[in-house]
């Protein structure tokens, strides 16, 4: 089994929690890390792992508040590693959560929706 | 010899307890109407055995001098060792400030270093990036707020005349600071190459073409370590036949006219890096335009924005109300009025990426 992947929050990034035995993966904060690369890569190292035996029903909970444009193609990057569940008869669902107030996430989360096939719940909050 | 507490306390107690005898003696001898000389003094020691007692308080006051001056003597001791390691303390401490200071003066040097680097770069980027004079030239009320997070940046306004056509872009690159200088200046002489030489005129294929090209420049297809590219609002202008053709990558334009504020929205795509699936053609729209309409295109620095608590964003409302209220003055003033407004806005708060609005008014 997959090793749960956690991460605490920074000032700069989010806490992450990835945990493969639930199928439960929730980002919560902002995503503006001064290196994307170093900070995206381990979890979409683990996100590849985790498609390779993944959980009948997968949760993708994000609460983003902030992220930066390269934040924002790391992001749909590790979405689009999700696809392939889809792809495999397994259940994938995005729950899109952004503040009420926020029109910039909210439409993020639309433009995302429209360019994965993936099945998001958009859940303002 | 009286630096030791310890003599010197009993040479003192031993003094003083000898006034006793000597004083009763003096007494003994006076009362009793005797001459004072050293024999009657010894026959009146030997005739009053009280007086031996007496002489007993040199012997007991030197004891308890000395003893007294023995804890003088450890407090003088401790007190010794207290000193000296407090200058061992010091000592240390001075020594390790010696080394901050060296480090600090070493980390100033790097700091300098790079920061000279970094100014220098600037002055390159200033020179390269688009040559905005003659923008000014061709559209004397348009404005430019450009409020870089770092020194350098990854957002650059770009602006071209070619073939009698006028194209505008507010361009945002991956990152900011070094690492997006780096992509401004990718983007940048994509731009001029595509439009001056590969003479591609739609906007959508010069989106087109600079997705592929930054693609292939940053050899993004086989591998995903590279995720970088921009994001873009471009406009062609006619101005013969008074048109604007415009195509984004995720940033709108706003074309403000008589009958008030019009946005045309972007494509969703991003170019460069992320491997679209369901990636398609940019869009070209076109309109047409009025004499003293104005097109404003700007990039996500500004709308996500904190404020000083860091709870909420700038967003587009300011923006809306700049473009059109009539408060805000002529277009070439928008640039300090948007300015003004951002630095009430964001307070003490960081900024958070490049910021860049374009204002040119046709």
């Amino acid at each position: 089994m997959l090793q749960r992947l956690q991460l605490d929050a920074t000032e700069d990034t989010p806490i992450v929690d990835f945990d493969a035995s639930t199928g439960l993966l929730s980002v919560i904060g902002r995503a503006l890390p001064e290196d994307a690369h170093s900070f995206f890569s381990p979890i979409q190292i683990w996100v590849q792992d985790y498609v390779r035996s993944p959980a009948e029903n997968t949760v993708i909970d994000l609460r983003i508040d902030y992220f930066n444009s390269a934040a924002t193609r790391y992001i749909f990057n590790i979405l689009l590693e999700f696809e392939k569940l889809t792809e495999d008869g397994k259940n994938v669902r995005v729950i899109w959560n952004f503040s009420k107030a926020d029109e910039m996430i909210a439409a993020k989360g639309e433009e995302l929706e429209s360019m994965l096939d993936i099945q998001f719940e958009m859940r303002p909050f | 010899m009286f630096g030791d507490a310890r003599i010197s306390y009993a040479f003192f107690g031993l003094l003083f307890g000898l006034c006793f005898p000597l004083i009763a003696t003096l007494f003994d001898i006076t009362v009793q109407g005797q001459d004072v000389s050293f024999a009657n003094m010894l026959a009146a020691q030997q005739n009053q055995p009280l007086h031996w007692v007496i002489d007993s308080a040199p012997l007991f006051l030197g004891l308890f001098s000395f003893m007294a001056g023995r804890k003088q003597h450890e407090v003088v001791l401790i007190n010794e060792g207290l000193e000296s390691q407090v200058r061992q303390r010091t000592e240390q401490l001075s020594e390790q400030n010696e080394e901050l200071r060296l480090i600090h003066g070493e980390l100033q040097d790097g700091l300098d270093r790079i920061s000279q680097s970094i100014n220098y770069a600037q002055r390159i980027q200033d020179a390269i990036v688009s040559d905005l004079r003659e923008m000014q030239s061709d559209f004397p009320e348009s404005s430019i707020f450009f409020r870089p997070r770092d020194v350098v940046s990854g957002d650059f306004p770009w602006y071209l005349k070619h073939d009698g056509k006028h194209y505008f872009a507010a361009v945002d690159c991956t990152g900011h600071g070094v690492p997006g200088a780096f992509m401004s200046l990718i983007g940048y002489f994509l731009l001029n190459r595509i439009v001056k030489d590969q003479g591609i005129t739609e906007t959508g294929d010069i989106l087109c073409q600079l997705h592929l090209a930054v693609v292939n420049l940053l050899n993004q297809r086989s591998d995903m370590q590279v995720h970088d590219g921009m994001d873009l609002a471009l406009c062609r202008v006619d101005v013969e036949k008074r048109e604007v053709q415009f195509s984004g990558a995720c940033n709108p334009v706003y074309h403000v006219g008589r009958e008030g504020l019009e946005v045309y929205k972007a494509d969703v795509w991003s170019i460069g890096g992320v491997h679209y699936k369901k990636r398609c053609p940019y869009i070209s729209q076109s309109f047409q335009y009025e004499t003293g309409d104005v097109l404003v295109m700007f990039t996500d620095g500004i709308t996500d924005q904190f404020d000083a608590q860091g709870k909420d964003k700038f967003g587009y409302a300011p923006i809306k109300k700049l473009v059109t209220d009539p408060q805000s003055g002529e277009v070439a003033a928008w640039s300090n009025v948007i300015g003004l407004e951002m630095q009430q806005w964001m307070g003490d708060h960081r900024q958070m990426d490049d910021m860049l609005l374009m204002a040119v008014k046709l």
